[in-house]
C-alpha cells in the first residue's frame, strides 16, 4: 500500500441541491465503487458525462488523487 | 508572433452559426488568407441576434453568402471560399479543420471526412455548446492515441443533453469557444503543445444544475 493511498484523500462534492460533503477516496478506488459508496448520489444519467482533465472517463476510471471530475451533460449545439 | 497569413495549410471552418460566426472572426484576426466556409443552412431572423455577421438583408440567403459579405464589407483581406452544403465522410478536407455544427450525427460525418483525408488533415477542433456547458477538442487526427480520445468523445444524438444552443442563451458560451480556438490556433502556429480537451461550466448556476462537481484533493 502506498503513503499516499494509505493518507486516504477528500473528495469534496457539491451537488446539485448545494450540499456539501466530504468523503474518503481511496487510491485506486473506481468511480463507480466512489458513487456507489455513496447512496445519495446516483451514476451519470444517459445524457451526462463524468469529465476529468477534459476527457470522459468511464465509471470503471480509477480516480486518483489530485484529479477533479465535473458530471456534467453532454452538450451538442454549435 | 506567428500568424495564419503564413501558414501553408488551407483552413476549413464548419459551421457559421453561434460558434462558427466567432471563429470566423478570431481567423480572421488570426490573419488568414482564405477560409473555406462550409454550411448547407439560410440565415433565420432569430439567428441575428447570436450571429452577428449576419444582417438583415442576409435573411433567407445561404449563410456561407453572409459570411462572405460580411467579410468583404469590412474590407479584410481574408477571402472567404463559399461551399453551400453538408460535409459528408466524402468530402476531400485537408490542413486546419474547425468545426461548430450542431449535431452529434454531423460531427461522426465530419470526423468520417477527416480520417478519410489520406493524412492531408493536421488539426481537427471541435466545439460544441448547450446552455453554459462548452467542450472543445482539438487533435491531431493521425495520432493515433490522440484520435482514438477524441473518437471516446462522440455519442449519438439521443444521447446528447436537452440544452439549448445559442439562440436563446447569452453569447458567452459561442465567444468561449472562439477564445479556445484562438488560443490553441495561436500555440499551434507558435509549435506549442494545445490544451487537447476543455470542458467547462461557465456561470454557477449552471454548476448548481450539473449533479456533481468532485474535486479530489
Amino acid at each position: 500500500m502506498s503513503t499516499s493511498t494509505m493518507q486516504r484523500p477528500t473528495i469534496s462534492i457539491t451537488d446539485s441541491t448545494g450540499i456539501e460533503r466530504s468523503s474518503k477516496l481511496i487510491e485506486g478506488q473506481t468511480l463507480e465503487e466512489y458513487f456507489n459508496a455513496i447512496p445519495e448520489l446516483k451514476v451519470p444519467a444517459v445524457d451526462e458525462v463524468a469529465v476529468m482533465n477534459g476527457f470522459p472517463i468511464g465509471m470503471d476510471h480509477q480516480v486518483p488523487a489530485g484529479g477533479s471530475v465535473i458530471v456534467g451533460k453532454k452538450p451538442r449545439n454549435g | 508572433m506567428a500568424t495564419l497569413r503564413d501558414w501553408p495549410e488551407a483552413v476549413h471552418l464548419i459551421g457559421v452559426g453561434g460558434i462558427g460566426t466567432h471563429v470566423l472572426l478570431a481567423l480572421i484576426e488570426l490573419g488568414a488568407r482564405e477560409v473555406h466556409v462550409w454550411d448547407d443552412d439560410i440565415v433565420s431572423p432569430h439567428n441575428r441576434p447570436n450571429q452577428f455577421i449576419y444582417n438583415k438583408d442576409d435573411i433567407g440567403r445561404p449563410k456561407v453568402n453572409g459570411a462572405r459579405r460580411f467579410v468583404r464589407s469590412q474590407q479584410y483581406d481574408t477571402i472567404v471560399i463559399r461551399h453551400n452544403r453538408r460535409v459528408t465522410k466524402e468530402t476531400r478536407l485537408s490542413g486546419i479543420v474547425i468545426s461548430g455544427v450542431d449535431s452529434m450525427a454531423s460531427r461522426t460525418e465530419i470526423w468520417e471526412a477527416v480520417c478519410n483525408s489520406g493524412g492531408l488533415v493536421s488539426t481537427y477542433i471541435d466545439g460544441r455548446i448547450g446552455d453554459d456547458h462548452v467542450w472543445v477538442f482539438t487533435t491531431d487526427p493521425y495520432d493515433h492515441d490522440k484520435a482514438e480520445r477524441y473518437q471516446s468523445t462522440l455519442y449519438s444524438d439521443e444521447e446528447a443533453a436537452d440544452l439549448s444552443c445559442t439562440t436563446r442563451q447569452n453569447p458567452h458560451s459561442a465567444l468561449t469557444v472562439a477564445s479556445i480556438v484562438s488560443i490553441n490556433l495561436s500555440l499551434l502556429l507558435a509549435e506549442e503543445p494545445v490544451n487537447e480537451a476543455d470542458y467547462r461550466i461557465l456561470t454557477q448556476e449552471a454548476q448548481r444544475n450539473v449533479r456533481h462537481l468532485l474535486d479530489v484533493s
